[in-house]
This record gives C-alpha cells, structure tokens and sequence, in this order.
C-alpha cells in the first residue's frame, strides 16, 4: 500500500539501488534431516505467495541451476531426492550461490525498509554438507576428512543448524553440536558470527501449530541442544537465534493438511515426499537466511 | 592363457545386513570400499569429472554399465563401471558404483568377458558392500576377450555420440565393439555407456545406449545444452573448478589453486582453438556465476573474487570487470573495490615473473588501453586498475610503460617503411603510430580520441607518454604537462621520444602576447585620447558650472529672496523631508485637474479670459493652467518654465512607463507644492495636495484671483514691493527676460 501510495506521489521517483546483505553459510544437519530438500525448495521457490515479501530467489552458479532441476525432477515428480554423498574433500561440496530478493516495501514491521524503500538483495554461498559430517562428528575425530571440512566452515559467516523437528535425538545432536562448535573454535579464527538452528518438516501437525513460536518449540523438542548453543552464545561472540521451516508446506483451504506423503516415521524422524506439486508452498525458508544475513529478525517472512 | 589381473574398487558405504538377507546403507564414508589396487590418480580424476556419472532422479532396475579407456602416466586404463540402486534405511535410494579396471591389452573386451562369465557361475559383478575384496587381491580371468572388429550399424551411426534406439537388443559387448569402431575413426579412447536413463557428461561417450524412449529425450536434451569443456576428456575440468572454488570462497588465496589455474591456461589452448578456448572460460566462469553477477549486480565477496579472476584469466573481460565494479562510482566508501583489491594483492604474490599469468596481465593492461582509447571505460576507472598500491595489475605496469616507452621512441627513429613492433596487440596501436608520425602542422587540429590515454597516463605520472598523447589528441600540450614532461629524460630539443611537441600558452603567456600585439597597443592608445578628452571636458564643465554658480550666489545676494531659493526645481528647490507617495501624487493630479476643470467652468473666469486674453474658447483652459502654475509660483511663469513643468505629461494624464523626464518632472510639481505651502503658515508643507483640504481650496481661490486680476479694471500699476523683489527662478537660467509686469 506504501508503494504504491509512494509512487502515485512521486510517479518520477527512481527506484533506488538493492542494499546487499551477504552470508557464506554452511548447513548441517543429521543425515535425512532436510537439508538438500530445504536447499531445493529454496532455490526452486515455487507459488510463491504474492503477499510475501520475497520478490525472487535466483540461482547464481550452476551448482545452484542443478538444485532447481533435482527440484523440478524429483521433488516435484513426487520422489525422494538422493543422500548427498560424502566427498572425501570440504572443497569438492556442492557449493549453491542464491540471491535472494526483497520486495522494497515500507513497514515498521520490516526493519531494514528504509525510508528510499530500497530492495534488500541477500547474496548467500551455501555448502549443504553430507549428514554423515554431522554424525561422524559424535563417533568420530581427528581424521584428515573431518579437519577438512572443519577448515571449510572457518570461513562460513552463518550455520544452518537443520534438525528434523520430529525426532528424538537431542541428547546425540547435543554432543555433535558441542563437539563441532569445540572444534571449530579450535581450529582457528572463524568468520562465525551467527548460528540458526532451525527445526524442518514443520508440515507435520504437531509442529505446524507452533510454528510461530520457534525459540519454544525448539526448547520442548531440543532442550539439551538450546541450553548448548546458548551457552555457546554466552561466552562467545556469536549469535544463536531459532526457526520452524516446512519445505512442502500445507495446502488445502479452510482445512490445511501437510502438503507431504509419509513415507516412515521413526525415532530417526519422519520422511515424506511432496503430494501436491501444484500447490507446492514451502513455509518460513527464507527467514532464517534473512537473519543470518542481516542479524535481524523480519516479521514478515518468520509469518509467511 | 594367461590370467588377467581385475582390480575393483567401490562406492563406500557403511552398510548393514537386513532381516531378508539384502543390505540397506547407513550412510556414505567418502572413501571407496573393497579396493584391492591403488585407485590410478587418473581415474579418480576421470570420476571426479563425472565420466561415469549418471543423473539423480533417473535409473533403471537394471544395472548401469559405463565402459572408458582412461589414459595416464602409467599407461592406458580399462575401466567398466557396474552402477545399480541401493537403499538406505530411511528408504532413500542412491546410485552404488562398482568400478573393475585393468591395463591388459582389449582391457574392456577382457572385463566384459570376465563379467559374463561370473554371471554364468552365478557370481555377482553388481555392488555388493559384502563383497570382502582386499588390497592386493584383484579377480583374475582366463576368458578370451570378443575380437575387436569394425562395425557400422547404420547411417545414425557417423554422429557422435551415436544414441542407439532402446528397443534394438543389443548387449554390451556389441556396444563396446561400435564405441571402437568410432573411436578408432574419431582416434579416440574408447567410452560408451549401456542401458543408462540418464548421464552427466553424455558429450564424453561414442556410443550410448539408453534404457527407454524418455532416457533418449533426457541424453539429447543433456548434449544440446553442454558446454564445450563436456566435449573433451583431455582437461581436467572439475580441478579447474575446485581451484576457483577454493579461491573465491576462502579470505587466504591458496598458491597451489593458482598454479592449476596458470597451468590449465596452456592446457586449454592445446586441446582448443583460440575462439574455443575463450568460450571454455567463459564457460568455467559462468558456472561459476559470474554472468549472473554482472547482470544483477551482485557484489558478495565470492563474486567480486569470481570477477577478478575471470578478469585475470580472460582479459577480455576487464573492460566488463570495471564496469561492473565502478571503481569511478566516487563513492568514498567503495567495499567492492576495497575487497577486489585486497585479493588482488594476495594473487599477486603467486603471480612469477615471466610466468604465463603475467603474461595475461599484460594482455589485460593493453585491453584497458584500448578500452579507454575508445572509451567504453572511464579514465578513472583505469587508473584505479593500473595505480591501485596494492593491486594487480599495476605490478606488471611498470614493464608495459618500459615497453610503451621503446614503442614511442621507434615511432620516429625508424621509417614508415618498416614494420613497427608494437608494445600491444590491436589496431589501436597501428593508429597511435601513425597519428604520431604525422608532423606538426598536421596534428594541430588534434584528435580527441587520444585525450583519454593523455589523461591516464597524467594520472599514472608518466608526463613524457601524456605529452605524446597530448601532441596527438590537442596539437597542443598543456604548460603544466610540458613542464613535467620537460623534466623527463625522454625530453629533447622540445621532444619527447622524438615526437615533436607544441606548448599551449598558458594564461600569463596570453595576456602578455596580447599586450604585446599592435592591434592591442593602438586600441590602448586610442583608450588614452579618449580618456584624455573625457578629463579635459570634465574639467571645461566643472570650471562653467562653478562660474554660474559663483554668478548665481551673487545674484542671490544682490536680490534676497523672502522664500527658500528654489533656483532650479531639482537641486534648488526644497523637497519636502518626506517624499509623497506615489498614491499621494496621483491624488494631487486629481485635485489640480479638478482645479482646472472647476474653475475653467466658472462662467465669470470664462468671460474675464475670453474678455482679456483671446475669444478663443480654447484658450480658457490653458490659461486657467497657467494660472496655476503661477499661483504655485506666486510670480508669472515663463513658457520654459511652463515647458520644464509639462502640465500634460505629468498633471493631465499618467506620463507613459519608462519616460525618462517623468520622475524629474513629478519633482519639479512636489518641490513647486512644497514651496506653495511653504509660503502659507496656514498649510502643511507635505509636497502634495489633499482633496477638500486647505491647500486644495487655497490655490483653487488663488488661481481664480490670478484670472480676475487679469479683467481690465482690476489692471493696477504694480505695487512697488513687487518691483523691488526678484521673482524665484525655477530653472537655473536667468529668468528676467520672461518675466510679465504684474
């Protein structure tokens, strides 16, 4: 509305120049917890809803094009995307560049809106690493492979915490996350400056009814995993904050149900596949990059 | 015969058996599993470059069979890769690859034979986590390998890759055998692919064999939009990438990612034509994302990282990286360029003399040149590339400006006939010599086109090339360059490099060419008479008006007059202290009109006027305004003092806008007002008239008085006071000649 009120106004007004936030930022999580698919849905951005305030998301390497066609091939063909293999090598990770753009808009809601109403571009390089990294973390240490990809995440600016909301592991993932942020503080100066843990597959109904409450939820369901970070947070300075995505998000009006089919469900977690490709609307993908990238919280996109 | 050595090696998984005697995954190792050889370097690399790759999200039950002879240091490898479907325990499936390789002689002839066989023992050559090979153990065949005949199926055939059709039954060997036939025509390792759904590098294979209508359209899809490093095996391609990755993504350059990237320029050019070899790098790059970081302006630390190595590696594009980088933005702050140049620095310390990177960074320099010598990049822009203190570029700089140097001085010293050896490539060059032959008459005129370089090379501190350029771009050097440029050792004779050099004047030398030119000194002359004139006039003028002047104060002293002076209506008479307005004056106006008109009614003033002065109807009013002016006057009024008052002009309408007597002439009638009402006690000497006030009622009584005196009986001798005072002059001129006997 204050768009448009603003170009009624001043119908000569030059669009101003995108400000440009930027993350490198490496996602981890344990093996099938979502991550390749969040990377894919992300990238893919599919029936976008025309309130949200993401105007885009673009590929900018072919690694990135690559995902969008595992999207389109598989995700959408109502298959399972391949685990990622475990390259012997941090280097050789499939490394996905995104930009990601923000309708200019003016909210007080929207905190990085500024008065020209600027576009806000984020530029993110993101490397989804294998979840075998993740679980090799609590069984295994000291070898070349792990010293790798620890020297790779030195770099990273932002973590991707992914973790299956529904499962049961958070005294395991506790020792993983202690143990990797132990040994990334080890291995020398980061560029860390953020850690987002975010809890995926919040289709699920249990989880999809606090959604909007993502600092609670993850305290239920990872309480050991939080009380880590937090007092990670306390005597270090990086940040830690919470988010609820959903990669297949809901579909159906007035009574939305998960837009996925359930394939198992386990103490490992759940597994689905996407059930209505049509109506495909991935919940809350962006929001956590947002943050990661500007350090602040926008409403909008944690309510999208 | 003697047996054959088989190695193997396969995808590492970490599996566990199920209750139904198969296996599931737990998870990948990232190492391979039942490996009895060292894996040859170069077949890992040929993996690593996905040559037997095949696409996620498309597969066959049946097992995948990709066959490849790889070359390298030990000689040449026989690979067959054996992939099929596994399961984990979350039910996800993946591709397992199972490679068996040998160096025997017919080595793919020999494994496919070794296979059949194992499969009639009932033994499986399919991924099996449980398979229990060990170092050092490979498998061993006896088989007689298929003779190696040439075979041409059809008239598809001559196409590479040859894309059989799936419902043909044909086994792997017969596919093998027409993947020679075309290798040994196309003199080619050997590479086919059998019953595959979908590949990575389809490009890399003679003959491909898909497992279903839609594996073809998904094959043919896959080779129209490959790229055309996907056209040759011989480049490593994927550490091409790893070395870009690893230096766009870390904040320390690593030497080593350098040095592939300095050896796989040579290696490009060897397997490529030069128009290819570009499109490779561009390629490579734009993977990468560097078409999409130009196009939507992205500037994250990777990609302007991205962008300068692609800068560096392909200088063709530095034109583009400076465009897109807009080092001329003048923005104090500018991030990008701070970040570019702080990995600029840190490439320039892997960068080694005479090396083939350095090399490119001369190329990139001489692209600059031409750039702003035809000004798709700004001066500014350039200098920040080849002055930045700590970049890139500008550490080859001072070579090319030796180099520019040597050109410069051949330009004249050898003669047109012979082939100039220019310091750059480009016709650019060509045309900087010759416009740099011409002599100097001819480039007076000047040619803007070489003002840019002029201007660079200012910036850049080499006023001997700026001079050249300068001379070529202007006909004409400016002082403060052809000062510095003086200084130089390439100075001489009023030379630079030999090339002949005209100084601009500066703006001292104009003013004093110009005082120095005749024209100038006869106009200053004539100025002098003029001046002259002008003050001996002012000094005649000065000297008459000063002996009026002095005529006047003795006049004035021999006849007192009893009112203030008013000798000349501007200077003399009193202005009232505070001007009337210009509303008050026109009040006036209306007030002396109606006078007029009032009184040159009255039948009695009529009759004593037409009686007295001329039966002249006309008359009457004129002389009823004359009254007026005499009664304001309180004396007779001359015709020249009637002319300098303008009763129509000023009193009966509105003087015009812009009348230059107007303003005058409104004084003269407040000073005439003011002395009126100065002369009665009775009025307030304000300078203008109010309707229905006393000086209005008086001068109207006054100027009837005036006309009745006029009638013939009241025609009396004049009274001997008046005789005895002057009347005042209302212009600074003797007034006694017109004056009337009361």
């Amino acid at each position: 509305m204050f768009n448009q009120l603003r170009k009624q106004l001043i119908p000569n007004l030059v669009e101003p120049e995108a400000t440009q936030s930027n993350a490198v930022i490496r996602v981890i999580g344990d093996r099938a917890s979502g991550k390749t698919t969040y990377m894919a849905s992300l990238a893919r951005w599919p029936s976008a809803n025309p309130t949200s305030p993401v105007q885009s998301v673009s590929a900018v390497n072919e690694e990135s094009e690559e995902l969008i066609r595992k999207a389109q091939n598989v995700l959408e063909q109502g298959l399972e995307l391949e685990p990622s293999d475990l390259s012997a090598n941090a280097e050789m990770v499939k490394d996905y560049s995104l930009t990601i753009t923000l309708k200019s808009q003016f909210s007080i809601r929207n905190p990085r809106a500024n008065l020209t109403g600027a576009p806000v571009k984020l530029n993110i390089s993101c490397k989804d690493y294998a979840g075998e990294f993740f679980s090799d973390l609590v069984h295994q240490s000291g070898n070349t492979k792990l010293t790798s990809y620890l020297e790779d995440c030195q770099q990273a600016t932002g973590i991707l915490i992914l973790v299956d909301g529904s499962t049961r592991k958070d005294a395991e993932y506790a020792i993983a996350i202690e143990k990797f942020l132990r040994a990334l503080d080890k291995s020398g100066q980061t560029e860390l400056q953020r850690i987002a843990l975010v809890l995926t597959k919040c289709e699920q109904p249990d989880l999809w009814d606090k959604r909007h409450q993502p600092k609670r939820l993850a305290n239920a369901r990872y309480s050991q995993v939080c009380s880590k970070l937090q007092m990670w947070q306390s005597s270090n300075p990086v940040r830690v904050d919470f988010f609820t995505t959903s990669a297949f998000g809901m579909v159906g009006n007035p009574f939305p149900e998960a837009n996925s089919k359930q394939l198992s469900r386990s103490r490992g977690g759940v597994t689905s596949v996407l059930k209505d490709p049509k109506h495909w609307r991935p919940f809350g993908l962006v929001a956590p990059i947002y943050w990661l990238c500007t350090g602040e919280r926008h409403q909008q996109l944690d309510e999208d | 015969m003697r047996p054959i050595e088989i190695h193997e090696f396969s995808t590492g998984i970490i599996p566990e058996r199920t209750d139904d005697g198969g296996w599931i995954s737990r998870g990948f190792t990232g190492q391979y599993m039942n490996v009895t050889c060292e894996i040859p370097p170069e077949v890992e690399r040929s993996i690593a470059n996905k040559e037997f790759a095949v696409a996620e999200g498309a597969f066959s039950d049946r097992p995948t069979l990709i066959g490849r002879e790889i070359s390298g240091h030990s000689g040449v490898w026989s690979v067959i890769a054996v992939v099929t479907r596994g399961k984990d325990e979350k039910g996800r499936s993946a591709s397992l690859y199972r490679y068996f390789l040998t160096q025997a002689p017919k080595g793919l002839e020999s494994i496919l034979a070794w296979i059949k066989k194992e499969a009639r023992s009932g033994r499986s050559t399919t991924f099996d986590p449980f398979a229990h090979k060990e170092l050092h153990h490979p498998n061993r065949s006896i088989e007689e390998p298929q003779p190696i005949s040439s075979m041409s199926p059809g008239s598809l055939f001559s196409s590479t890759p040859w894309i059989t059709e799936p419902e043909q039954d044909y086994e792997p060997e017969s596919i093998n055998l027409f993947a020679r036939s075309k290798a040994r025509e196309n003199q080619e390792l050997t590479a086919w692919a059998f019953n595959v759904e979908a590949l990575e590098k389809p490009r890399r294979f003679q003959v491909i064999h898909p497992a279903s209508d839609l594996a073809i359209r998904r094959i043919k899809q896959a080779l129209t939009s490959a790229p055309i490093a996907a056209t040759t095996s011989l480049i490593d391609e994927q550490a091409i990438k790893s070395a870009i990755k690893s230096l766009i993504n870390a904040s320390q350059v690593k030497p080593d990612a350098v040095q592939v990237l300095e050896s796989s320029l040579s290696s490009v050019e060897t397997v490529f034509k030069e128009n290819e070899s570009e499109t490779f790098w561009h390629e490579i790059f734009d993977g990468q994302g560097a078409i999409n970081a130009q196009k939507q302006q992205i500037y994250s630390p990777q990609m302007i990282r991205l962008m300068t190595l692609r800068a560096v590696m392909l200088p063709a594009t530095v034109s583009d990286y400076l465009k897109w980088l807009q080092p001329d933005s003048g923005k104090k702050a500018n991030e990008p360029c701070e970040t570019a140049v702080s990995f600029q620095s840190q490439i320039a310390r892997s960068v080694r003399p005479n090396s083939r990177l350095e090399a490119e960074l001369k190329h990139g320099i001489n692209q600059t040149l031409e750039s702003v010598f035809h000004k798709s990049v700004s001066v500014e822009s350039a200098t920040w590339l080849l002055d930045s203190s700590n970049g890139l570029w500008s550490t080859v700089m001072p070579q090319m400006v030796g180099a520019l140097h040597q050109f410069l001085a051949s330009v004249r010293s050898t003669p047109a006939t012979e082939k100039s050896v220019y310091p750059f490539k480009g016709r650019t060059w060509q045309h900087i010599e010759s416009r740099l032959r011409m002599p100097v008459p001819a480039t007076s005129k000047g040619d803007p086109k070489f003002l840019a370089i002029a201007e660079l090379f200012l910036n850049l501190k080499d006023p001997a090339i700026a001079a050249c350029f300068y001379q070529a771009a202007r006909g004409l050097v400016p002082p403060d360059v052809y000062a510095e440029a003086r200084g130089t050792i390439a100075f001489k004779n009023g030379s630079v490099f030999g090339i002949p050099l005209r100084r601009e004047k500066s703006a001292v030398d104009r003013f004093l060419d110009f005082i120095g030119h005749p024209l100038t000194i006869g106009m200053m002359f004539a100025l002098c008479l003029v001046a002259i004139g002008a003050i001996a006039f002012r000094y005649f003028e000065t000297s008459r008006n000063q002996a009026e002047e002095a005529q006047r104060t003795r006049r004035s002293q021999v006849q007192p007059s009893p009112d203030p002076p008013i000798t000349g209506l501007l200077e003399d008479t009193s202005l009232p202290e505070t001007s009337p307005t210009s509303e008050d004056f026109q009040e006036t106006r209306r007030v002396l009109q109606s006078i007029v008109q009032e009184v040159s009614k009255d039948p009695k003033i009529v009759s004593v006027i037409k009686t007295s002065v001329s039966p002249d109807p006309v008359q009457v009013k004129e002389t009823v305004i004359e009254a007026l002016e005499s009664s304001l006057l309180d004396r007779d009024i001359s015709e020249r003092e009637r002319k300098a008052l303008n009763y129509q002009g000023i009193i009966a309408k509105n003087p015009s806008p812009g009348f230059p007597e107007a303003e005058s002439q409104r004084k003269r009638w407040i000073a005439l007002i003011h002395s009126y009402q100065l002369r009665s006690p009775q009025l307030k000497p304000a300078g203008f008239i109010k309707e229905g006030r006393e000086t209005s009622n008086k001068l109207k009584e006054d100027v009837r008085k005036r006309i009745m005196e006029m009638s013939p009986q009241n025609q009396t001798p004049a009274p001997e006071s008046n005789l005895q005072s002057t009347p005042p002059a209302i212009l600074d001129m003797p007034s006694q000649s017109n004056n009337k006997p009361n």
